[in-house]
């Protein structure tokens, strides 16, 4: 394939499938500065990738295995900054601008409550959200059904105490 | 509020969220990874190669006699680029994106304490390899530089040596820690929590 239709393919895919990362960079970055350079750092690395995608997997679990990754452990925009960022707890605002003003705070509680999440955490809850099955969740995560499972029923109730206690 | 009930706002804010990103521009921007940084570094290394090259050539085509000093430095700066440009492959293998989360957290530990070890230990034995050419070379009286050095004890000759390499050893550990522990501890802790 020659790079110019290469890079239209890739661009409509990504398009496509662009939601994917702008929730990763809302739930891993803690600034709008910071999602930007988040956002850009995914698309660099998928675009790196793509050439690799043989289309075995679906597009969606191939971007989200490439934009997890970069998230979790391959971004640092200050070297001053951990390598992973913990987010502010800020709602953010694609979720907020949906809600009425009791499911915002209500959502804004659990918002909060998965921002104290660790980043491990956070991706699952993410592709649990997404409506990922769990065969999905375990093409991506590479952790084995089972045990997603048992994380999955641990970090709601560690979501409940989070809640209770803010 | 429950997880299951957030679900429904996610996805419903799902269809509204919109594009901001020029993806065509973006794609051929530099990556800010720590990855990317590494490979920045060893890239600079690899360029120095060629000037030291110059240098040597031109003492190596300057006079007919050769110092074997020379020849040893320059198999040693020679050994030294090659393992950088190893490192620097290595670094680029680790930057591959894709693979789940766990093999490309296992894989990116694995090349990484490779890297940092391989680094430390070669260093270490390049250090050996030019003590013990150094004393082969004034046993045999190769090199003249040398022979205020001959005439010191053996014995104390062999303890600088061994004061070298342990003090090459530690900073070399200490500035491979500062380079990648962070970032290869973070990754560790990305695995014990995928595993936990």
């Amino acid at each position: 394939m020659k790079e110019q239709e290469l890079q239209n393919t890739f661009v409509s895919l990504v398009k496509e499938h662009e939601r994917i990362i702008y929730k990763i960079c809302y739930l891993y970055a803690d600034t709008q500065a910071n999602r930007d350079d988040l956002y850009q750092e995914i698309i660099v690395q998928a675009w790196k990738g793509y050439p690799k995608f043989r289309g075995d997997a679906k597009f969606s679990t191939w971007l989200y295995q490439v934009a997890l990754n970069t998230a979790i452990s391959g971004f640092n925009k200050d070297k001053k900054l951990p390598l992973v960022y913990s987010g502010d707890g800020s709602l953010p605002e694609m979720v907020y601008d949906n809600s009425d003003s009791e499911e915002a705070e209500k959502s804004a509680i659990l918002y909060n409550a998965i921002n104290q999440l660790n980043a491990i955490e956070k991706a699952l809850v993410m592709l649990y959200l997404d409506g990922k099955s769990y065969e999905e969740m375990e093409k991506i995560m590479g952790t084995p059904n089972g045990a997603l499972r048992v994380k999955m029923t641990r970090i709601k109730d560690k979501l409940k105490t989070i809640a209770k206690t803010n | 509020m429950e997880l299951d009930e957030l679900k429904e706002i996610w996805n419903r804010a799902d269809q509204t969220a919109t594009a901001r990103y020029n993806i065509t521009e973006l794609i051929y921007r530099d990556s800010k990874s720590p990855l990317a940084a590494i490979a920045k570094n060893l890239k600079a290394a690899l360029f120095i190669f060629p000037f030291v090259a110059l240098l040597f050539a031109g003492e190596f085509l300057g006079s007919r006699h050769q110092s074997p000093t020379s020849i040893l430095l320059f198999t040693i700066l020679f050994i030294e680029f090659l393992f950088s440009l190893l490192n620097y492959g290595l670094v680029k293998k680790i930057q591959q994106p894709g693979g789940n989360i766990k093999e490309s957290l296992v894989s990116r530990i694995a090349l990484l304490q490779k890297l940092c070890r391989g680094y430390v230990y070669v260093q270490a034995g390049l250090y050996a390899l030019m003590a013990v050419l150094l004393e082969i070379s004034m046993y045999w009286q190769l090199d003249s530089h040398f022979n205020g050095w001959a005439k010191i004890n053996p014995a104390i000759r062999i303890g600088v040596y061994l004061v070298f390499l342990v003090l090459q050893l530690l900073i070399k550990k200490g500035s491979q820690k500062k380079l990648y522990g962070q970032y290869l501890d973070q990754l560790n802790n990305l695995a014990w929590q995928l595993d936990s």
